[in-house]
């Protein structure tokens, strides 16, 4: 069941306008009604009174009829129950003096409608007379007059139109009547209502506009009642829903004034006002905190994913919860099939490196600088870690975060650099042995020349003096030669000789050291393979220090080959190839020996580092190469592996031809 | 005929080495052990033929060759000159101030022969 208090307001207006307002209304209608009835009924009784006086008026004459006739009745008549002449003349004098109203009057009709007293028209039948709405009123009072009981009162109102008086709007008239049975008289006196009722219809007039104004009145109560407050309400009830709704522009159309309702529109207008600036400027600071909030997420995102670093987050199952794209190229496959798995999956030490770096990260709180590798789509990456462990708000551990740098180049880099650096201090060392070397060559020069010298002369003189001790003079005269071959073997170590440096083909001192030598490798059995490419650029360099350096490579691998069985072949090559990233000449000499193997690989350029028999190297022919070499900015290089032979690859940078069309000059000529 | 020939050399040793070596060849060989020696000697005697170390303490072999071309006497003579440093640099120099040969240390006594004679024939 509705409750009232639960009813919008209008409703509840429009149930106090029916419960309140329309009984009042209807009972001032009512009362007005009844006490206009009742004026009229009093106004109406001076008709009734005039009609009863009359009626009287004619019993009495028609008793003095039966007593003896009045003076004015004629007796005449032989009708006893007719008025006799006098008595009508009389009755007539009487009624004629009556005036109801203004112009009402009195007068006697029968029942067949035939006038008997009447101011103009006594002895005329008006039993046809009609209304002006064509209604045959006087048959109609003919035929009620007898059933009225005695003394009993008929009225009838008819609309009237005198047409005589020139009338064109009809007015209502009244008629009261009475029935004397006795002489069949009708008794009737008539007039106009208004003049019956005087200024009874004036008091209804007013009372009717009193009424309607009354009925005005509380309609633009109601109607005030709802443009004063159920409306503003309604507005503001509804601008308030609109608001709930989410309508921030909702508004109270304003009223003007310092009413209540002016108030709360004006009151709830502000406050809407408030809650919009308020609503937008919550807005606004919603909008700024997102965006600086994306900006902030983009700005981590972007560091995160565009970092060549792995990086990495594990929760403490160690199972990868993230991966940035730095992560999917070192791993080379997409993050969708690294996030899942457990982190030790990409180690290549597997579970054991993962318990290694949680040991570290438990006992540092970190891991920095740790190395170790990746499983990469091509085998292990080099890398270079760093761990932390995440926690969340609280410092509760959430899991690790691992950052992890490729260190494939670095590593290289650092290959690169030791082997620069092997190189450096082997022309250092090359050097400063160089200067001990020249120096102890020159001491034993005269010694040397000198013991030679008298080896001859002493020589000479034993074929003549003492042959027997030739043999002797032998042993020594070998033992000179022996010291001979190494001082200048020594001297040329020192590189104390000076380069003559020309423009030349990079073939030719090949060519002239595999000449010189093809006699001596093919009596060894060895096969010689010739692939030199013609039409090489020109190198600058010395063409007798190359051909030195051809010449002790042939002579190596012909040592080589010594004690091989079978197959012995020795190949030179040359062609273009390339020198710290700038093209070169190189020239390759291969033997297929034994090899050497890979750990003295580096030492056989190291000065008196030899693998021959005692007397038969000095172990300074490959280092002088490689001094030979360093000094026309070139490089040699070996590779070799047991069993497959061994190929010395020399690279010379090109000639610079650019300066006057001729190669420039390297070394003085001053010592 | 025995060809006379001054030998310069500091190193004793080799003085008296090359001295049995040409004398026994038939030289008339002189020794000096330094340049202001040799240079005395150039100027007392005669000769027809110098060895000459270039690298002795107090005056180079070199200042020694200059200084005999300068004296008339020995305009036209040869002079050969010994170096442990069978340098270009010096080779070129000696021959520049007059040198009429250059031969390295240690040099094969039967070449040094052949060649001190090729010079003087």
């Amino acid at each position: 069941m509705i409750r009232f208090k639960h009813l919008r307001i209008r409703s509840q207006l429009a149930i106090l306008f029916v419960l309140v307002l329309l009984p009042f209304l209807a009972s001032e209608a009512i009362t007005i009604g009844y006490f206009s009835r009742s004026l009229k009924e009093t106004s109406e009784r001076e008709l009734t009174n005039v009609v009863r006086h009359l009626l009287r008026a004619v019993e009495l004459q028609s008793q003095n009829v039966a007593h003896g006739p009045l003076p004015f009745y004629e007796a005449s008549s032989s009708d006893p129950e007719r008025p006799g002449k006098d008595v009508l003349h009389f009755l007539t004098e009487v009624f004629l003096s009556f005036r109801v109203g203004k112009t009402g009057y009195p007068y006697v009709i029968d029942s067949k409608g035939t006038l008997i007293i009447h101011p103009a028209k006594t002895g005329q039948n008006i039993i046809d007379s009609l209304d002006s709405k064509g209604f045959a009123f006087i048959r109609a009072i003919t035929a009620r007059a007898g059933n009225l009981k005695a003394g009993e009162v008929g009225t009838i109102r008819y609309p009237w139109r005198n047409v005589e008086e020139g009338e064109k709007i009809p007015r209502m008239k009244v008629l009261k009547y009475m029935y004397f049975k006795k002489w069949d008289w009708i008794v009737a006196a008539g007039a106009y209502e208004e003049e019956v009722y005087g200024v009874l219809d004036r008091i209804e007039l007013y009372m009717t506009a009193f009424f309607a104004a009354s009925v005005l009145l509380v309609v633009l109560f109601t109607l005030a009642m709802n443009r004063l407050i159920a409306r503003p309400v309604v507005n503001i009830a509804q601008a308030a829903e609109r608001m709930a709704e989410g309508d921030l522009l909702s508004q109270v159309s304003m009223p003007v004034g310092g009413h209540e309702i002016a108030v709360l529109s004006r009151s709830f207008n502000w406050m809407a006002d408030q809650v919009r600036e308020k609503t937008e400027n919550l807005e606004a600071a919603v909008e700024e905190r997102t965006r600086a909030l994306k900006e902030s997420r983009e700005r981590y995102r972007n560091l995160v994913e565009n970092t060549v670093d792995g990086i990495v987050t594990a929760d403490l199952k160690g199972v990868i919860t993230f991966a940035n794209s730095g992560m999917e190229g070192m791993l080379g496959v997409g993050r969708e099939k690294i996030i899942g798995r457990p982190i030790w999956g990409i180690y290549e030490g597997g579970i054991d490196q993962a318990r290694k770096i949680m040991h570290v990260l438990r006992k540092e709180g970190n891991v920095t600088s740790y190395e170790m590798q990746l499983l990469g789509p091509d085998g292990a990456i080099p890398i270079r870690t760093s761990a932390s462990i995440l926690r969340d708000a609280e410092g509760h551990e959430m899991g690790t975060l691992g950052i992890f740098s490729d260190i494939t180049k670095v590593k290289q880099l650092e290959g690169d650099l030791k082997k620069a650096q092997a190189h450096l201090i082997q022309s250092m060392k090359l050097r400063a042995l160089g200067d001990l070397v020249a120096g102890v060559a020159h001491e034993i020069n005269n010694p040397l020349m000198a013991s030679t010298t008298m080896l001859h002369v002493l020589d000479k003189e034993l074929q003549e003096q003492g042959p027997s001790l030739l043999p002797r003079v032998e042993i020594l005269r070998r033992c000179n030669h022996r010291i001979t071959k190494i001082v200048n073997h020594l001297r040329e170590f020192s590189r104390q000789t000076i380069m003559e440096m020309e423009v030349i083909d990079p073939n030719l001192p090949v060519d002239n050291a595999l000449l010189i030598s093809a006699q001596q490798l093919m009596n060894n059995g060895i096969q010689i393979e010739k692939e030199l490419t013609e039409g090489l650029p020109a190198v600058l360099a010395d063409p007798n220090q190359l051909e030195q350096v051809f010449l002790d490579l042939i002579a190596n691998a012909r040592d080589a080959l010594e004690n091989v069985d079978g197959d012995r072949r020795l190949k030179a090559a040359t062609g273009l190839t390339d020198l710290d990233g700038q093209p070169a000449v190189g020239i390759c000499i291969s033997d297929s020996g034994p090899g050497i193997p890979k750990e003295i690989q580096d030492k056989i350029f190291e000065p008196f580092y030899t693998t021959k028999d005692v007397g038969k190297g000095t172990g300074l022919g490959l280092s002088i190469c490689y001094g030979i070499i360093e000094e026309h900015r070139g490089r040699i290089d070996v590779d070799s592996s047991p069993g497959e032979g061994t190929t010395f690859t020399i690279r010379l940078p090109l000639a610079d031809l650019s300066v006057n069309g001729d190669a420039k000059q390297e070394d003085g000529h001053e010592l | 005929m025995s060809c006379r020939i001054l030998v310069t050399d500091d190193d004793e040793l080799v003085l008296i080495a090359v001295e049995g070596l040409l004398v026994s060849e038939g030289f008339d060989v002189m020794t000096a052990t330094n340049g202001p020696e040799a240079l005395e000697k150039a100027a007392a005697e005669s000769f027809e033929l110098f060895l000459l170390d270039i690298i002795m303490p107090g005056m180079s072999g070199f200042e020694v060759c200059e200084k005999l071309r300068a004296m008339p006497a020995y305009a036209q003579t040869p002079i050969v000159m010994l170096t442990a440093k069978s340098a270009e640099a010096d080779r070129k120099r000696g021959l520049e101030i007059g040198a009429t040969r250059f031969l390295p240390k240690p040099i094969d006594p039967k070449e040094l022969v052949r060649i001190l004679k090729d010079v003087t024939a």
